[in-house]
């Protein structure tokens, strides 16, 4: 889950077999960033000052995070200000349901390093985990500061797990659970750790439909650090929210005699960046409205979709600055900027974090931040700068409108 | 540019003792004497005069213990972010509300006393966005694997001193806390609880060696604060016992005991007492600051009201989660360095401890003697926001405010407690040490904290109102660095420079490379990426530079 750190501990034949890092190299090389782009000049040209001028900007205008660093969500929030208007991170079903989880119930969590540490028993929940943090295992089997290794327990919604070949380590055991059984099969381990607590010389098995949940509640029983772990866009239809509720219920449930916890991670670390970033100079997670002169969460914005969105602004802008691994459905995440108020959505490239532009970026975990220097200089103005200057023109427009009005 | 704050009821301890009006003189955002005038000249030398009518001015207020930013209060904040509108009376607010509100309570330095290695950086950018206030954090230090294992096997102090200094230059601290020293770390491997003389369980090192070599390192190293210790234990009853016993471990080197309120709970009365088995351990505690010089400590005042409590203590706040209100709570391990305990708390007036808590920080307050080792904190946001300073000072400096609040609480609580007996009201002087000149001296900020010539313009006026929580309530004047910020409790607009307060210990850096590969094997990161450098701290924040010690 780490983005492109400045340089990482990982063996050289690890880094050669993440297919994620792969990916990211390539749309480095290729799409994002082609050699004809690699122009020493790194500010506003007055062509784009001029295009950027045309843009009708207001109150009815949403700024969405689709993943940027600090400095550009800081940037968003400013232009919102000056402008009034709305700012919405661009998360996924499954952050979203963590987050309703969270804010609702609290939570039982952990770090990367804490599982690398101390757990003795990791239990990975879906492929999504191992599809993207394909080095995660051997993070987690690689150190050297522990006796004994974890036993890792993969639940599988699939009985053949292709995306964990090619793997530098694969799971002690795969236990197959189908994707709509989940949450039923959670709430029996619960049921069946629950008794067993109650009861501790004889668990039930009565009513007890499935092998598996034996097998993983006698795994939980001898083990006195456990983790569940997955990657937060598994859990994306509307109903897993349940699931997340049902795994924190198994989490304090065992953390009563001893220590287990959830690390649900983030492949997407822009996004986690900006709503860290939105959190702290709003007050407001996720979505966050500037009205008379203070922020506030619209509860009608929750659960809207992207057609309600489009259909309750009058421009969007849309910031990205990091080059991005997959493309939402119907945004166009590798642009900085698209708004209806043209008749042309317009784009405008912008400097990527880490390549072209510095920055700073939260770990999936949000366990940590770091700090990404550019590897070359000046190719694109970056997102910040472009914010920046739209916020000051909001600023001029609005002046010029107040001395119109005193005229 | 020289300006004239006419008028003006000085209340310093630094400066000479005026008994009526006087003029402050400030030049270049310095204070200076008041220029040499040409006799034959009648012109006042000053370009700007500002006429503050009586008005009480001090130094700007300084909170050396005020939780504002990282990764655990933006835990809070989304924790309480989703509340209806009406019922969220959150005091975790948003960075530039925070800095807002101290400015025009007449603060101009706060610090966050927990950032550990790993999230240094989301602390040092939450603190950028705190306008209007210089600020600094202190490194969390004692809980990290590394560490423990080291000191398990006999770590020599010259590689400690190394370890610290780094630990302190790589995150641009000011300086180190130890917070519940090995339990922290001991909780993840399930141990509920660390007693002071008890060996941890894997590592085999006590929370007294911890602080016993943390402490002296600090003090060899001459880090301007002391070891800044949240002790084992918190809020549990009879904790006094271990407290008293932490202070012992620095073996008469200087020690800061933080929070000093949730660590000062004496054992069960009697058998007869159910329910009301905690009691105040106030008075051992003030018996022994007054007799140890070396200690010193902030209270964490406890008030009345919603509030979210926050801390790296997270075996504490997992026993906290049954006092949960609203129900909800986190708890998380951190990076092999801490954990985080985030427990939204009510406190009421008409519940027993929370009416003792209330009782036992004020006694700390009047107890101890002197006001330059005992500090008003509220531990923002643990005990209550920081915006009840104002309010706290009255129950100080007001006696009978502060009776008339006693029959308001728990009437156990009340009568047990010896605030009945206390004549004490602290003079304007003795505020102004506790909250500016004191704190200033005890983290070696020798440029403020006074209004002595050649201090900062970091200056405050209040206009004597009704009582003293109302005056304190609203600064007529601040000046920040001769700026002015704000203007009759209203924020001008100005943007003040802000600057990083930074310590910068020496060490050698070959001194550190072992330390290096110890920390990359336990977290599978390059060390060095954790060391955030000037310039990178100026990328942060465009952040004045750090201060050099």
């Amino acid at each position: 889950m780490l983005a492109r750190p400045p340089k990482s501990t990982a063996s050289s034949d690890e880094l050669l077999s993440c297919t994620r890092l792969a990916r990211w190299r390539s749309f480095e090389l290729t799409d994002t960033f082609p050699p004809a782009m690699a122009q020493p000049e790194a500010g506003l040209s007055p062509q784009v000052q001029e295009q950027l001028a045309a843009l009708q900007l207001g109150s009815r205008t949403l700024i969405w995070l689709e993943g940027c660093d600090v400095r550009a969500a800081r940037g968003a929030v400013k232009l919102a200000e000056k402008l009034g208007c709305t700012v919405h991170v661009g998360e996924s079903n499954g952050s979203r349901s963590l987050k309703s989880v969270m804010a609702s119930e609290g939570w039982l969590g952990t770090t990367l390093s804490e599982v690398s540490a101390r757990t003795e028993l990791v239990l990975t929940l879906g492929d999504g985990i191992i599809r993207e943090a394909p080095l995660i295992a051997a993070r987690f089997f690689r150190s050297v500061t522990r006796t004994s290794q974890p036993y890792w327990l993969h639940l599988s919604p699939t009985r053949i797990v292709a995306a964990i070949r090619g793997n530098v380590a694969t799971p002690n055991e795969i236990v197959h659970v189908p994707r709509a059984d989940w949450f039923n099969w959670l709430t029996e381990l619960a049921m069946c750790l629950q008794a067993d607590r109650a009861a501790p010389d004889s668990a039930p098995t009565v009513g007890l439909t499935g092998e598996s949940v034996k097998l993983v509640a006698n795994r939980l029983r001898a083990t006195e650090h456990s983790v569940w772990l997955w990657d937060n866009d598994e859990l994306h239809e509307g109903t897993d929210e349940l699931i997340i509720r049902r795994l924190l219920t198994l989490a304090r449930q065992l953390s009563e005699t001893r220590r287990c916890a959830l690390l649900p991670l983030d492949s997407n670390v822009g996004r986690v960046t900006a709503d860290e970033t939105l959190l702290w100079l709003t007050g407001c997670s996720n979505t966050a409205s500037y009205v008379a002169g203070q922020w506030l969460t619209q509860p009608r914005y929750s659960g809207y979709t992207l057609a309600d969105w489009e259909a309750s602004f009058d421009a969007i802008i849309l910031v990205s600055n990091l080059p991005t691994m997959k493309s939402l459905p119907n945004l166009r995440a590798d642009l900085l900027m698209q708004t209806q108020s043209l008749n042309e959505p317009y784009a405008l490239q912008v400097a990527a974090v880490g390549v072209t532009d510095s920055g700073h970026l939260f770990r999936g975990d949000r366990g940590t931040v770091h700090y990404f220097p550019a590897l070359q200089r000046g190719v694109a103005p970056t997102a910040a700068s472009v914010l920046s200057h739209l916020a000051t023109t909001a600023q001029a427009k609005t002046m010029e409108v107040g001395s119109a009005t005193r005229t | 540019m020289l300006l004239e704050l006419k008028n003006c009821r000085v209340i310093d301890t630094g400066s000479k003792v005026e008994t009526g009006l006087t003029s402050v003189w400030v030049r270049d955002g310095i204070i200076v004497t008041r220029p040499p005038q040409d006799p034959a000249d009648n012109q006042n030398p000053a370009d700007n005069q500002i006429d503050l009518m009586g008005g009480l001015v001090m130094a700007g207020g300084i909170d050396l213990h005020t939780h504002i930013g990282g990764g655990k209060v933006n835990l809070a904040r989304m924790l309480m972010a989703e509340q209806p509108r009406s019922r969220n009376t959150s005091t975790v607010w948003p960075t530039v509300r925070n800095g807002e509100l101290y400015a025009k309570m007449g603060y101009t330095t706060c610090f966050e006393p927990a950032m550990i290695l790993s999230q240094a950086r989301h602390t040092h950018l939450e603190l950028a966005d705190t306008p209007l206030l210089d600020t600094g954090a202190y490194v969390v230090l004692g809980n990290e694997d590394w560490l423990l294992a080291a000191l398990g096997k006999g770590l020599e102090d010259a590689s400690l001193r190394s370890l610290v200094a780094w630990s302190v230059s790589a995150t641009q601290a000011l300086a180190v806390k130890v917070v519940n020293a090995g339990g922290i770390n001991a909780f993840k491997f399930n141990r509920r609880a660390l007693e002071v003389d008890e060996p941890h369980p894997v590592y085999g090192v006590s929370p007294r060696d911890v602080i016993r070599r943390l402490s002296a390192a600090v003090d060899d190293l001459q880090l301007p604060h002391p070891l800044h210790v949240h002790a084992s234990n918190l809020g549990a009853p009879g904790n006094i016992a271990s407290t008293l016993a932490t202070l012992d471990a620095a073996e008469g080197r200087r020690l800061h005991l933080t929070h000093a309120q949730f660590n000062c709970y004496s054992g069960p009365f009697s058998s007869d007492d159910v329910g009301y088995a905690m009691g105040s351990g106030a008075e051992q505690l003030s018996r022994y600051v007054n007799t140890h010089p070396n200690i010193s400590l902030d209270v964490g005042q406890v008030v009345f009201g919603q509030t979210v409590t926050i801390s790296a203590d997270e075996g504490a706040q997992y026993r906290n989660r049954i006092h949960a209100h609203p129900k909800r709570w986190i708890v998380s391990d951190t990076e092999c360095q801490a954990g985080c305990g985030v427990v939204p708390m009510r406190y009421s007036d008409r519940h027993y401890v929370h009416s003792l808590q209330w009782t036992i920080g004020l006694e700390l307050l009047l107890l101890i003697e002197d006001p330059w080792r005992v500090f008003l904190t509220t531990d923002h946001p643990n005990g209550g926001p920081f915006t009840s300073y104002p309010h706290l000072i009255r129950l100080l400096m007001d006696r009978d405010f502060r009776l008339a609040k006693l029959g308001e609480i728990h009437s156990q609580a009340a009568q047990r407690s010896v605030l009945q007996e206390i004549d004490r009201e602290y003079t304007l002087e003795e505020i102004a040490i506790i909250t500016r000149a004191a704190p200033a001296k005890i983290l070696g900020l020798l440029d403020r904290g006074s209004l002595e010539p050649g201090k900062r313009a970091d200056i405050v006026a209040y206009r004597p109102r009704a009582d003293w929580e109302d005056t304190f309530s609203q600064a007529q004047l601040l000046l920040k660095g001769g700026l002015e910020v704000v203007r009759d409790g209203q924020l001008t607009g100005a943007l003040a420079t802000k600057a990083t307060l930074a310590a910068r210990p020496a060490f050698d850096s070959s001194d550190v490379r072992h330390w290096y590969r110890d920390i990359e094997s336990w977290l599978h990161l390059p060390a060095d990426s954790l060391s955030i450098s000037d310039d990178e701290l100026a990328e942060i924040g465009g952040l004045a530079a750090a201060r050099q010690q």
